[in-house]
């Protein structure tokens, strides 16, 4: 389903939402040209003008969403789409282990007691 | 299939990637709560790469990889893209140097 920007973070925020207990969420980013990727009979008649477009497409198995990202919208997307990463993703956090110093077989000047 | 480690590493393979064939590259994104695990992948149907992680550190590097696929796939000149991605290499590359 072909939607605009906003449409599509709102449906993405859905996606994340009904697919924590069970499932996984799949976003892909692709490259457009705006023409198909196999040459036909018209694409070769027509003059071939150039309007390259990020196509955004997202889906959880079931449902199927995706929209297209402009020139003009990267940075508002980007920023949105960040936004919707940092709320949903949660991730466990690396717990990085002290490494325990050993006791020195000499005892130190200090702790020896002057007979 | 290719499985990274690194995100560094996988971030100039990615966009090395990218640039030999702009139109065939696409960037998948895949997350499953009940695992808590995010996987990355950047295939142009010949290679394929992909990288894995379940730790809150790495986000850091998810939206990076982000930033340049939206940026450089709506942008109109790859050329000026890329010249621009690896300026930002440099610039940090000098900050480390710094440090």
């Amino acid at each position: 389903m072909l939607l605009t920007n906003d449409q599509f973070l709102l449906y993405l925020k859905k996606l994340f939402e009904s697919n924590q207990k069970t499932g996984s969420v799949f976003v892909t980013l692709k490259r457009t040209n705006g023409q198909p990727p196999h040459k036909t009979n018209s694409t070769k008649k027509k003059k071939q003008t150039t309007n390259y477009r990020c196509l955004c497409r997202a889906t959880d198995g079931k449902k199927k969403i995706s929209t297209y990202i402009e020139h003009r919208n990267i940075v508002r997307f980007q920023i949105q789409y960040n936004t919707i990463l940092q709320t949903n993703l949660k991730l466990v956090k690396k717990i990085v282990k002290k490494k325990k110093t050993k006791k020195s077989k000499f005892p130190r000047k200090s702790n020896i007691q002057k007979k | 299939m290719v499985w990274f480690f690194d995100f560094e590493k996988f971030y100039v393979a990615a966009k090395k990637l990218f640039f030999s064939n702009p139109l065939k590259t696409r960037f998948l994104f895949k997350y499953r709560n009940c695992d808590g695990k995010v996987v990355l992948k950047v295939t142009d149907d010949q290679v394929c790469l992909k990288i894995a992680t379940k730790y809150s550190q790495d986000l850091k590097h998810i939206k990076r990889i982000n930033n340049l696929f939206i940026q450089s796939m709506a942008n109109k000149d790859l050329q000026t893209n890329q010249k621009e991605t690896s300026k930002e290499q440099n610039k940090k590359k000098k900050v480390r140097a710094k440090h």
